[in-house]
């Protein structure tokens, strides 16, 4: 099955938004980095952690989209994990 | 005691703020949001630093979905907090989805606490029974003016028995 989406997370400062968007092949992870009042967002590694989480979950197709409101990396990954689950996608 | 939503990542960042203990409520956060909320709050165990405070969690009541909260997060906690206790059979029962937390995690057995949450004066007057229930008990909660959980009692119970898949 492709498209079928999980998200999680909320636009408050020091949360994300995440969504996992299924796809039959390839992973792609993209950033949108928080504004500037929210905070800083590294946005290398954020992907580099969505990748390394989504390889831990054996999650090997889809499409994540990060929308940072200057979370912690550790929020980040919460939100990507549960985002896949409601997906349900993952180990 | 400082108390924090289980589902505000901001409150779960900044730690426990010098307070001696810290209560993380999986209970109140609205059902819809309960299962990214378990997830937010093993990550805030395992990466936020808690100091030397004692870290609790205050689950959702096992007849709804308090057991998937227990098997999220009771390996990572000091104890775990019961909200709506009534009768030592709730404690009894907790006790031994902890026997099985501690099992599967390796962890020496009676090692996770309960802190039963006494709502009612039925729970009241059976306070010296549920302190009883269990050598885990560790002090027991009295929640005054809390009637009954937001997550109760739509859903049914599940996953007491046993880990996740």
């Amino acid at each position: 099955m492709v498209g079928a989406a999980g998200r999680a997370g909320r636009a408050e400062r020091g949360d994300a938004e995440v969504e996992f968007e299924r796809a039959s092949r390839g992973l792609d992870v993209v950033v949108v980095p928080a504004s500037p009042r929210e905070g800083r967002t590294d946005g290398e590694r954020l992907e580099a952690a969505a990748r390394e989480l989504l390889a831990d979950l054996e999650v090997v197709a889809g499409r994540v989209t990060v929308r940072d409101h200057g979370a912690p990396e550790w929020v980040v990954r919460a939100r990507l994990e549960a985002a896949v689950g409601r997906a349900g996608v993952g180990r | 005691m400082l108390s924090i939503p289980g589902d505000s990542p901001a409150a779960l960042a900044a730690g426990s703020q010098g307070a001696r203990t810290v209560v993380i409520d999986l209970e109140a956060v609205p059902e819809e949001e309960a299962d990214a909320a378990r997830v937010l709050v093993r990550y805030a165990l395992e990466h936020v630093n808690w100091g030397d405070a004692e870290v609790l969690v205050r689950i959702g009541p096992l007849y709804a979905d308090g057991a998937l909260d227990m098997w999220e997060v009771a390996h990572l906690a000091s104890a775990l907090v019961l909200p709506g206790t009534t009768d030592p059979d709730e404690v009894r029962a907790l006790a031994e989805g902890l026997d099985a937390v501690e099992g599967e995690r390796g962890l020496p057995q009676g090692s996770i606490g309960i802190v039963p949450a006494l709502a009612t004066a039925k729970a009241v007057r059976a306070a010296p029974e549920i302190l009883a229930a269990s050598p885990r008990v560790r002090w027991l909660m009295f929640d005054a003016g809390v009637a009954k959980s937001s997550r109760a009692p739509k859903r049914a119970a599940k996953g007491l028995a046993g880990p996740r898949g």
